[in-house]
């Protein structure tokens, strides 16, 4: 554009040049002088500048009035004057185009760039610019709409952000500086800062986060934490997305929520449901726990390790295939109807373990409910109480076997007769173990046979082919005769029991017999049938039972022998002086009639001498029962006073000296009365005996409580406080005080005593040395039924 | 058999004792009872019970502890016999306690008689009992 240029040359090099210049889509201008005026504008100037109007030639205050009081007169002044360019961003300008009075709003980035000539003065400036109005109206609209939003969400206390990524600039909403913790005006308005604030093991997954919505153009969610300056870590949630140009992101904006709350509330219930899993865990029961609408998600160890199931197996409904299909109906009935109530339930059920075999489960289902009330889930635990039930049985059974023990021990100690005995034993066995019938035998040694004694049940015959068995014929016999008891629990098809066809069709099922034996020595056999199996404890509480039956019968045969043995012994002692007695009497009268009375005196001393052998001879045998145990007292009611009246005659007619008075009358009284004539005629004769040269003894008789008292009262020698403690002693022989000439074994008081004793009375003495005693005991009259054989 | 002024006429006794000495000490001590008495003895139950069937006793005296056979179920036996059911059994006991008696359920036994024995007892009893019969006979 210089003069100096060739003209041709320059003349195409000038129109190159205005070609360039005309269709740069770019604004270009240039001014001259310094009232700018306008001496080239291209096509994109005048049209979007100038519009309708013409420029070329017209400084700029003239050919565009408008921009006048906009400033730029003043700004091209500046540029002309000081010969420095200017930029201008997002100008904005007022454009009257339209040739009227409206104008147009537009932006434009452009520059002022001074133009100099030869000698580098200033001499004018070219303009060039780029419209933007476009870009500037969209920030407008978005900032305000930003306001919008901003005050939106202060309200609803969200934090709310906007980064320009191209200038890097980060606004925050006040809330969301509140969010991270700083104080207002602290945010330094960058994402450096942003960055520093977040915490540092969060960030990788946030980025990926991010950058994988950015790249997809969606909006991201992302969980993350913080750290405020006080050192403090907090939760928040961020949201964003990207705002595009040209398919790049230019700009991201988004809200932040702080979630320290929810988090813990979240970590609370992980840990609490951890921990409730934990505990379920280590729970000796089954546990597990279910959803609201009853599907099982968690089983724990011992689930497992008691079904041998496998998780799959298991989850969900899974459960149902360890249960018993029998009951499951009704245990999935339970089950719905908790589902659909909410409330608890219990139930005993059987569940099938590992090794295919069925246990009893007391299983307690539980909702788990939330803050509402609402169901949220179930904890369901099974207990296995299987051998809390087998438990409930033995000590059933232990109570039964007790019970069976007492009745047996009374049974054998009692007095009755061996055969009501063992049918006392056998119906306790009935009783007791629920035995079809129960049968005791006991060997006759003689005959080597077993001859049925007791028989309960379902037979109570004594008669009939089992009531004679010889010694190791039938099952019985074998037994006695191996000497080996014989038990089964399986009657049926076992080859030692004979009668199968009579097992089957009764439906027996256990068969126990014993032999009874005492040292060494068999007494018999107890055998008895069961419909029900026989457990170990049955067993041996039997084996005890049989030997107690032994023993009893033993017992038995021993006071047999005994009483067998005292009854010979008392024929053979009292047989030779029975015909002694009969020989001396009838010497004696022989010999009165002949006159020759020293003989006859002499055989009258024989006679009485026989009468005290025979009176040491029953002491003796006496004694031998009471040691023994023999002594038998065989009670009746009978009229006591006229017994009192006998005895009394009895001993009258011996006595001369002596004249014995009764007083009083107790009634009937329950006693042996035999045995109690025995100690009336015992306490007479000491009475005259022990008082010589007196001539009363008194007989009081009289009911007292229930009682009747007899008291037989001498006044002879008495006795001192030391010899009434001891005068009822056994071997306590008497002596002093003119005892010596009282002869007898002293027996009498020691046998008399325990015939009282035996009447369940008392006797005692009361005595003064040289006054008397008096001897009284009690008997029960008829009220009382307590005396026994 | 008549019991005349205190004494008895023409009455039979048996005695069924296994001891020698008791037997002879009896039959002597019953001859002081009357005039004319027959006495026959026997020392076990079988013989006696030939002997009674034989001889129709009015008493016999029967020892309760005899080897063979205790004395009630030797008074059974007699008491079987159609003849003897009248016969007064006078039962000699050793040991003379309830448990005898009670044994004696069936009263096949008239009376007891516990050793030893007095020549009175003896004498008492057998008058008491071939009274008895002698009672008897006049209905």
């Amino acid at each position: 554009m210089a003069k100096s240029i060739n003209s041709d040359d320059a003349l195409s090099s000038h129109n190159q040049l205005r070609e360039v210049f005309d269709q740069a889509p770019a604004l270009i201008a240039i001014l001259r002088g310094p009232n700018h005026v306008f001496d080239l504008a291209n096509d994109a100037y005048l049209k979007v500048v100038a519009g309708k109007r013409g420029l070329i030639g017209r400084s700029v205050a003239e050919a565009l009035p408008e921009v006048v009081e906009q400033g730029f007169i003043k700004l091209l002044d500046s540029v002309y004057s000081s010969g420095q360019a200017y930029v201008g961003n997002e100008i904005k300008i007022n454009l009257a185009r339209h040739g009227d009075d409206s104008t147009d709003e537009a932006y434009f980035n452009f520059v002022y760039q001074p133009l100099r000539d030869n000698k580098k003065q200033v001499s004018g400036i070219f303009v060039h610019a780029v419209e933007v109005t476009e870009q500037v109206r969209n920030k407008l609209t978005l900032a305000t709409s930003e306001e919008r939003l901003e005050l939106a969400l202060e309200a609803s206390q969200m934090g709310m952000w906007d980064w320009n990524i191209e200038t890097g600039s980060l606004v925050w909403s006040e809330q969301l500086q509140r969010v991270y913790g700083l104080n207002p005006g602290v945010f330094r308005g960058n994402y450096d800062h942003y960055q520093s604030l977040l915490h540092p093991d969060d960030i990788p997954q946030m980025r990926r986060i991010i950058d994988q919505a950015v790249k997809e153009h969606k909006t991201y969610q992302c969980e993350h934490r913080i750290i405020w300056p006080d050192g403090t870590v907090h939760w928040v949630m961020g949201m964003g997305r990207a705002f595009y140009r040209d398919g790049k992101a230019i700009r991201m904006a988004g809200t932040t929520l702080g979630i320290d709350l929810r988090k813990h509330l979240d970590a609370e219930a992980a840990a609490g449901e951890q921990r409730l899993l934990e505990m379920a865990d280590h729970l000796p029961n089954l546990a597990w726990l279910a959803r609201a609408d009853g599907y099982i998600y968690w089983y724990n160890h011992r689930w497992y390790d008691y079904t041998g199931k496998s998780e799959a197996e298991m989850e969900g409904w899974g459960w149902q295939s360890v249960h018993d299909p029998a009951v499951l109906p009704r245990v999935m009935k339970a089950w719905q109807a908790s589902i659909s109530s909410g409330i608890e339930f219990d139930m005993t059920f059987p569940l099938k373990g590992a090794d295919g075999g069925f246990r009893q489960f007391l299983t307690r289902v539980t909702p788990l409910k939330d803050g509402h009330g609402q169901v949220e889930g179930w904890l369901g635990t099974n207990t296995d109480i299987t051998v809390q039930k087998e438990t409930e049985e033995m000590l059933r059974e232990r109570a039964r076997l007790s019970d069976l023990a007492g009745d047996i021990s009374g049974a054998l100690i009692g007095s009755d007769s061996l055969p009501d005995i063992l049918q006392n034993c056998t119906q306790a066995l009935v009783d007791h173990l629920g035995a079809a019938f129960a049968r005791i035998w006991v060997f006759d040694e003689t005959e080597n046979l077993l001859v049925l004694r007791a028989s309960a049940g379902m037979y109570t015959h004594l008669d009939g082919d089992h009531a004679r068995v010889p010694m190791g014929q039938l099952k019985i016999g074998a037994i006695a005769q191996t000497r080996q008891p014989v038990l089964t629990n399986n009657v049926i098809g076992d080859r030692r029991v004979n009668h199968q066809a009579w097992a089957i069709r009764e439906q027996m099922v256990a068969f126990a017999g014993y032999p009874l034996i005492v040292e060494d020595q068999l007494m018999g056999v107890m055998a008895l049938f069961s419909k029900q199996a026989l457990s170990k404890e049955t067993l041996t509480m039997m084996a005890s039972v049989a030997n107690g039956v032994a023993l009893g019968i033993k017992r038995k045969e021993l006071d047999h022998q005994k009483d067998a043995f005292i009854g010979l012994a008392s024929h053979e002692l009292k047989t030779p002086v029975t015909s002694m007695k009969l020989n001396a009497q009838m010497l004696q009268r022989g010999f009165t009639r002949r006159g020759d009375t020293d003989s006859a005196a002499k055989m009258q001393s024989l006679d009485s001498q026989l009468n005290k052998m025979t009176a040491l001879i029953n002491d003796l045998l006496d004694i031998t029962m009471i040691e023994s145990g023999s002594l038998s007292i065989n009670p009746t009611a009978f009229d006591y006073d006229a017994l009192v009246r006998e005895a009394i005659e009895e001993v009258q007619i011996a006595s001369e000296e002596h004249l014995i008075t009764l007083e009083g009358g107790c009634g009937v009284v329950i006693g042996d009365r035999g045995r109690l004539h025995q100690v009336l005629n015992n306490l007479l004769t000491n009475a005259i005996k022990y008082s010589p040269g007196q001539s009363k003894v008194e007989v009081h008789l009289k009911r007292v409580k229930g009682m009747a008292v007899t008291t037989v009262k001498d006044f002879g020698i008495g006795m001192s406080p030391s010899l009434q403690k001891r005068i009822f002693e056994r071997f306590y022989r008497a002596s002093g005080g003119g005892r010596e000439s009282v002869s007898g074994l002293g027996l009498g008081l020691y046998i008399s005593s325990k015939i009282i004793k035996r009447h369940r009375g008392h006797i005692k003495v009361e005595s003064r040395e040289n006054q008397g005693s008096a001897f009284s005991f009690t008997l029960p009259l008829t009220d009382n039924n307590q005396i026994k054989g | 058999m008549i019991i005349k002024d205190g004494k008895i006429v023409g009455a039979t006794v048996l005695i069924i004792d296994d001891d020698k000495d008791t037997r002879e000490a009896l039959a002597a001590s019953i001859m002081l009872v009357g005039i004319n008495l027959g006495i026959v003895t026997a020392h076990n139950a079988v013989t006696g019970v030939q002997l009674a069937i034989q001889v129709t006793p009015d008493v016999i005296l029967l020892d309760y502890n005899m080897p063979m056979g205790d004395g009630f179920a030797t008074a059974k036996g007699l008491r079987a016999v159609e003849s003897l059911r009248q016969t007064k059994i006078l039962m000699l006991t050793a040991h003379d306690t309830a448990d005898v008696r009670w044994n004696s359920v069936d009263n096949e036994i008239d009376a007891f008689m516990g050793k030893p024995f007095d020549i009175t007892d003896v004498e008492a009893h057998i008058f008491s009992l071939l009274t008895q019969i002698q009672e008897a006979k006049k209905f």
